[in-house]
Parts: C-alpha cells; sequence; structure tokens
C-alpha cells in the first residue's frame, strides 16, 4: 500500500520543475505515446470481440469487422490510426530527448528502457500487421520466419515462439494473436510506468 | 437580470468537462451494436425459397443470407451475393443485368463474372436441391461450379 | 529551481490530448485501413512492406538476409543504446550527430521505398 503511494506520488507530484510545464521542451511527445497506446488499448480490446485468429478465418473476420459489424469499420480504423501516429510521437520523443540531451547520467537507465520500448512498439507494429491474415501479411511471416531460421541454433525455435507455424498466404496464427494481444502490450505497458517512474526520480522533466 | 457569463479558466475547464462527457455519451450507442452485433456468428447454411420460378426468369432474392435463385432452360441454380473483393453485399439490376457492389464499385456480368472493379472472382455459386413439395433448399456452405444446374 | 503545482501540467496535457485523440479520429473516420490481398484472390506478384519496414524491405532487397536483417538492425539497436555512453568518449555534441546518423540512414532507406513502390504502382 506504502509503495503504491509512492508510485502514485511520483507520477503525480504536487509540484514538478516549471521546466516540465513548458510545451516547446516536450512538445508532450511522451504523454501523447502514451495516450496512443491507450486508444489502442482500447479498441484493441474491442476489435479481440470480433476477431478470430487462424490462416482463413483471421482475414475473414478483419472483412467482417470492416464492413459488417456496425461501427467495427471506424473501430478498425481508429486502432490502425493510433498505431501509425504512435510509431511517429516515439520517434519524434526520441528525437528529443536527443536534442536536449536527456539521456545523460542520471538518466541512463530511462534511455535504454525507452529503446527497449521502441522495439517492444515495433514488434506490436509487425504482429499487427500479421493478424490482417492478408496475402502480404503471410509473405511478411514467411520473411521474418526465414530470417529467424539464420541465427545458428536458437532460429528454428525463436521463429516458433513468436510466430507460430504461418502460412505464406496468412500471418495470422494464435501464437501471433497473443503475443500482439496480450504479452507484448502487457510487458510494454510495465515497462511505460516503470519509464515514466524513473522521470521523477531523475529528477523530472528539465534541462540538465 | 442575467447573470454576466464570466469567461474565468474554471468555467472554461468547466465547458471542457462537459465536452468530454458528451462526446463520451455518443459513443455509448455505436459501442452497444458493436457488441451486440451477431453478424459474424454461423447461421444455419440452408436456405428456404418456396416461390415459384419461371423459366426464363431473372434472380429472384430469397431475402436470406444474400442468396438470390434463378432458372434457365437446364435448370435451377443460387448464387450468394457477397463481394468477393470485401465481403460487401452486392446487388443485382435487372435493368442493367450486373451485379454491382456498393462499396468498392465492382461489377459482375448476369452470371456473376467480374467485369470491373477489384472483385478477384466469380461470385459463388452453391448447391440447390428441391423437396418433395417444391421448395427449393439452398446449402450454402457447399459452392458449386458456375455451370451446375439442378 | 522554480516549481510549479501539478494542475498546470495536467491542463496542458489535457488540451494536447483533447487535440491528439480529435486528430486520430478525423483521420480514422476519413482513411480507411487498407485489407490487403485476399488469400483466396490469385497470388499477387509483389507483397509491399507496410511504410514502417520500408527500410527493411530495401536492405533485404540489395544485401544478402543475414546482414541485412542481423546485422544491420543489431548495429542501429546497439549504437541507440549505447548512445550515452558513447557521449563520454566522443564529446558531448556527439550524441545528436549519432543519432542523426542513424535517423538519417532510415529516412533514406524509407524515401528510396517510397520511390521504388511509387514507380513500381
Amino acid at each position: 500500500m506504502k509503495d503504491q503511494k509512492n508510485f502514485v506520488n511520483h507520477i503525480r507530484p504536487g509540484f514538478v520543475p516549471s521546466g516540465a510545464l513548458s510545451v516547446l521542451y516536450t512538445f508532450c511527445l511522451g504523454g501523447l505515446s502514451f495516450l496512443a497506446f491507450m486508444v489502442l488499448a482500447v479498441t484493441g480490446l474491442l476489435l479481440m470481440f470480433h476477431y478470430q485468429p487462424g490462416e482463413s478465418t483471421g482475414y475473414n473476420s478483419i472483412l467482417t469487422i470492416a464492413s459488417v459489424i456496425p461501427y467495427g469499420g471506424v473501430i478498425r480504423n481508429l486502432h490502425y490510426w493510433a498505431g501509425q501516429l504512435m510509431v511517429v510521437t516515439v520517434n519524434l520523443h526520441m528525437l528529443r530527448v536527443v536534442w536536449t540531451r536527456s539521456y545523460k547520467p542520471p538518466k541512463q537507465l530511462n534511455w535504454l528502457v525507452g529503446v527497449a520500448l521502441l522495439i517492444l512498439i515495433l514488434f506490436l507494429d509487425f504482429t499487427g500487421y500479421l493478424l490482417i491474415g492478408s496475402q502480404e501479411s503471410g509473405a511478411a511471416a514467411t520473411v521474418a520466419v526465414n530470417i529467424l531460421d539464420l541465427i545458428p541454433g536458437l532460429g528454428a525455435g525463436l521463429a516458433q515462439a513468436l510466430f507460430g507455424a504461418p502460412s505464406a498466404l496468412s500471418g495470422s496464427t494464435l501464437v501471433v494473436y497473443v503475443w500482439h494481444c496480450v504479452a507484448l502490450p502487457m510487458v510494454a505497458l510495465l515497462l511505460q510506468l516503470y519509464h515514466f517512474w524513473r522521470i521523477r526520480r531523475d529528477g523530472g522533466v528539465r534541462p540538465l | 437580470m442575467p447573470k454576466p457569463l464570466n469567461w474565468t479558466r474554471r468555467a472554461v475547464l468547466r465547458l471542457a468537462w462537459g465536452g468530454i462527457i458528451a462526446a463520451s455519451a455518443l459513443t455509448i450507442e455505436p459501442l452497444v451494436k458493436y457488441l451486440t452485433s451477431k453478424e459474424d456468428r454461423l447461421g444455419s447454411p440452408l436456405v428456404e425459397y418456396s416461390k415459384p420460378l419461371n423459366v426464363n426468369s431473372d434472380w429472384q432474392t430469397t431475402a436470406k443470407e444474400r442468396v438470390w435463385v434463378k432458372e434457365d432452360s437446364l435448370g435451377v441454380m443460387a448464387i450468394v451475393a457477397t463481394c468477393t473483393h470485401l465481403g460487401c453485399e452486392v446487388h443485382y439490376y435487372p435493368e442493367k443485368k450486373e451485379w454491382l457492389c456498393p462499396c468498392h464499385a465492382s461489377i459482375y456480368d448476369i452470371e456473376g463474372r467480374p467485369i470491373s472493379g477489384p472483385a478477384p472472382k466469380a461470385l459463388p455459386r452453391v448447391a440447390v436441391e428441391r423437396k418433395p413439395d417444391g421448395t427449393l433448399i439452398i446449402n450454402t456452405s457447399k459452392q458449386v461450379e458456375m455451370g451446375t444446374r439442378l | 529551481m522554480a516549481r510549479s503545482p501539478i494542475k498546470h501540467l495536467i491542463e496542458k496535457e489535457g488540451i494536447a490530448s483533447i487535440l491528439f485523440i480529435v486528430f486520430c479520429t478525423a483521420l480514422a473516420l476519413k482513411f480507411t485501413a487498407g485489407v490487403g490481398t485476399s488469400n483466396l484472390a490469385p497470388s499477387v506478384s509483389h507483397a509491399v512492406a507496410p511504410w514502417i519496414f520500408g527500410p527493411f524491405q530495401i536492405l533485404l532487397l540489395y544485401l544478402p538476409p543475414w546482414i541485412g536483417a542481423l546485422i544491420f538492425p543489431l548495429l542501429m539497436i546497439g549504437g541507440l543504446a549505447a548512445l550515452p555512453w558513447l557521449v563520454d568518449y566522443l564529446g558531448a555534441k556527439s550524441g545528436l550527430r549519432i543519432f542523426m546518423t542513424l535517423i538519417v540512414t532510415v529516412l533514406v532507406l524509407l524515401i528510396w521505398f517510397i520511390f521504388k513502390e511509387f514507380w513500381w504502382i
């Protein structure tokens, strides 16, 4: 309980350094990335009610959501665009951090967390693309599996763990679905909360 | 005498909250419709059609599961009016003898073969059987070749 | 150091959030997300990657897979992750230089990809 309060106090302290208020310093990019993540979580949850992973069911349920289910198209579009915008805001956020040299000690650990988050976001983007289950997604999944197979020893197992056994005509598998909808968002959320807590621990958003 | 409007920061923020709550309220109806939609539930694949069909009559809709039926000199056939591009429901226009998709403007000829637009394949033909009393039973889960007749 | 009450931060975050959500909704209402090609359709001759992975597709087109898909991305990630420590060795101004080198490399590949696919269509 005490730790919980401690966490909330770090995210929402009574006072913050005045530098954190300058929109022209941060451009709100980190916060907007988190907002996009939240939009993705809500719309993604809604999409899960009508999506069925699988070689042919994946693509068919996407078509059903996009053209038959009431408001399914809008929810899917929102999920798509929030995802595209998140990749943009995350990259601009990183550019801003480099520009203001906010990776310098004592913030180097948070920089590493940020790099890990970037990789997670890109992988989320990729698995989301596979879940469309179109021919193109099948091609992308096949390429990804073949690339992982290049890693001696580990490759084949890694490909199975990350993508299951996608066919050349559809990237939609149960394994990809679980990574995209549950495992990766969970890890990303935990890392993000740590990322925000760390900002306050390292002295808050301010010019060093 | 009406109270003069005072655009304090507090008043503007209260207005913003009102706007957010109103916008959220607008999402309730779409969400309920989305979550309660049964469109992706598998219905029975069997569709009945009991009205009489004339030889060389044009396509007649069964009004169920997008199935249309037609009889020509060779026999009875059934077609499913689902666009092969993205699954929208296509409509038959007897005056043009064409099927048109409202979503992306695919056009099919009278036999359901794609003429123009993004549709990759012909409209699917499905199996037809006749019960002793003359009612047609169309099995939408069983696709057949275009030339097949009952 | 000057400090300000958190409510001023929350106000700005709120305004930015509303603008972002309105922008996102407008995009969603105006532009429909693609669904690619049906896996029942005749196979497409050329599968284009989504733009985010365009740089990858260009690399894989011209380099052997183990360089383009393993070594190169690992170098990028390694370079990014090591940035705070590289700066210690190479001087304070090198951070932006290293990052810009990485970003410009990716952007050049992305623009290359866009032009290539543009002409393909």
